[in-house]
């Protein structure tokens, strides 16, 4: 049996037939594949429309969010640059420097010089954990909680234990800071210190060129999980006139080289001696560029922070005053006529605390008004860039004090007197004379910049 | 406490109220322009109440001694009216009482200005 499969036979007519309906139904096919194959692709068409429509949002709402975080970044970097102390402030007997190198981010550096109600000198810096937002927020927080407590008079142990405690009950993630605080006692010459965990600052010896790390045991501050052990510890240094101070942060020594190698405590010694004869400013800028040469154009991980202190002659500043150092007179400093309210409040609230009766505060705030108007107006001619210096003593025997103007002096012997009948019409020369009639003991020094006056106690 | 001056009239006569404590410059142009309002409106008997004075410095005496010749150029007459001890003793010291009208109470301050 053959296997050859025998096709009909059809003639021309039905062949052509037979062609039209194969072809229509491969038209047919064909017309439906390409329908179904252009409703897909109108569906691809929708979908990716679609799609891009999904991306474009998402691109905005990325680039919308990135850039609220940049904005929220630069703002936290303002307010963390704007924590930082714009102008250091003047001080009788200690000079300031300081500079900040911030690596980009924002930092967790913050330091500050605070001139206490007893004229003493806080000098403080500290470092929170990470950078960022919440640094700076808690650096805000930490700033504000120093700056309290170094008004209340505490010692810096106690300033610590008080900041420890209030920042470990707002602080809720695992950030913490570390700090250094100095209280310099600016005619003592001496420092009294405590440490969080900070970076030891370093003491340059004049006398002797010798270099020491401040060091003393302390816990971090805030961190929650010390919070019940944390303990801290009050030191004290002496300082002589010429003695230098360099606080820092750990990002100054921690700047690396573009081998990988740590700037390091051995070279900043190094440099801060070698340079320790320049004045502060210098001396700062000295160690920033021999850090910056040591990086060699190598990134900064960290922000970093120099504050150099240095020490002035505090026995040539007693020896104007008329005071002896034993006297242990306070101090406070005044440059213009809006601060001598203040400046009085502070003297005769002592005055009242060691019993002097009304009408002796009274007669002595007449003398610190005309002492302290003579010395900004005539003195120093009103110029807000001189100091007045003004040194008092109060204790139950007497109350004394003594107040330096800047200017070229004058000789009160040559003062008319305003009880003549010549000079009673005259508008002004009753001020000397009135401190005169009111206190027991007036003298001037030789140059005539600087009037001593007590008064004694004659009780309630 | 900030100073606080004011002026009235009593008749003819100026009453220039001070309260506060004196001792800053911005204070002495405010009596001083005081002064010199009541002169050129032609009233050249004044009365300085300081019963509310609570403190004054050497620049304020010097004001009174000031105003109190403004007054009496004028042909009239300045009284400095109820100082308080503390203001009375330095008026005392500085000699004010030799050559300047201060009267305690009202029947003093009409030995001066009868009218008042």
């Amino acid at each position: 049996m053959s296997n050859v499969k025998e096709f009909p036979e059809f003639d021309d007519a039905e062949l052509q037939e037979l062609n039209k309906s194969v072809l229509l139904e491969k038209y047919k096919d064909a017309m439906e594949q390409n329908i179904a194959l252009h409703q897909e692709n109108r569906n691809l068409q929708k979908t990716l429309q679609e799609r891009n429509r999904e991306i474009k949002q998402l691109t905005y709402n990325f680039d919308r969010i990135r850039l609220d975080l940049e904005d929220e970044m630069e703002k936290a970097k303002r307010i963390q640059e704007g924590l930082l102390p714009r102008e250091l402030p003047r001080m009788i007997n200690v000079k300031s420097a300081s500079v900040y190198i911030p690596a980009g981010k924002v930092g967790g550096d913050l330091y500050d010089i605070i001139i206490t109600p007893r004229q003493k000198i806080a000098v403080l810096i500290f470092d929170v954990s990470g950078q960022g937002i919440p640094a700076a927020l808690i650096g805000a927080m930490a700033k504000m909680l120093f700056a309290h407590y170094i008004e209340k008079l505490l010692s810096p142990a106690e300033i610590f234990t008080e900041v420890n405690k209030h920042l470990c009950r707002f602080i809720k993630t695992e950030q913490y800071l570390t700090a250094f605080l100095g209280i310099i006692d600016p005619i003592k010459n001496t420092m009294e210190y405590s440490r969080a965990g900070h970076v030891p600052p370093l003491v340059y010896k004049s006398k002797t060129g010798d270099l020491s790390r401040l060091d003393a045991k302390g816990f971090f501050i805030g961190h929650t999980a010390l919070q019940d052990i944390a303990e801290y510890s009050n030191q004290t240094v002496s300082l002589d006139a010429g003695d230098k101070i360099l606080f820092y942060t750990d990002g100054l020594t921690e700047g690396c080289s573009s081998e990988g190698k740590l700037y390091g405590l051995e070279r900043l010694k190094t440099v801060f001696k070698k340079c320790s004869s320049l004045e502060l400013e210098p001396l700062l800028d000295c160690i920033v560029k021999d850090q910056e040469e040591f990086r060699d154009n190598t990134p900064l991980r960290d922000d970093f922070t120099l504050l150099g202190i240095e020490i002035g002659d505090s026995d040539f500043l007693l020896a104007d005053s008329g005071f002896q150092r034993s006297d242990e007179p306070n101090i406070l400093v005044i440059n213009t006529l809006s601060e001598i309210e203040d400046s009085c409040a502070v003297i005769l609230k002592e005055m009242d605390r060691c019993g002097y009766n009304d009408k002796s505060i009274r007669q002595f705030k007449i003398c610190i008004f005309e002492m302290l108007t003579n010395a900004i107006l005539h003195g120093n001619r009103g110029d807000p860039n001189k100091k007045v210096i003004i040194f008092y003593q109060i204790n139950t025997f007497a109350a004394a004090i003594s107040v330096i103007d800047e200017g070229e002096g004058y000789d009160p012997s040559s003062l008319p007197d305003p009880l003549l009948p010549e000079n009673r019409m005259k508008d002004h020369g009753r001020g000397v004379f009135l401190i005169k009639h009111y206190l027991d003991q007036v003298e001037f020094n030789a140059r005539g910049n600087r009037i001593l006056g007590r008064k004694f106690h004659t009780g309630r | 406490m900030k100073m606080q001056i004011s002026s009235s009239n009593k008749g003819n006569v100026r009453v220039i109220t001070m309260v506060g404590q004196f001792w800053q410059k911005e204070d002495l142009k405010a009596f001083e322009s005081a002064v010199e309002d009541s002169i050129r409106e032609g009233i050249f008997n004044a009365v300085i109440d300081i019963d509310h004075l609570s403190f004054v410095n050497s620049m304020g005496l010097g004001m009174f001694v000031n105003a109190y010749r403004r007054f009496t150029d004028a042909g009239g007459v300045m009284v400095l009216y109820k100082p308080r001890s503390g203001v009375l003793e330095m008026l005392e010291v500085s000699g004010f009482e030799e050559f300047m009208p201060i009267a305690g109470d009202q029947s003093e301050l009409e030995k001066y200005i009868p009218a008042h």
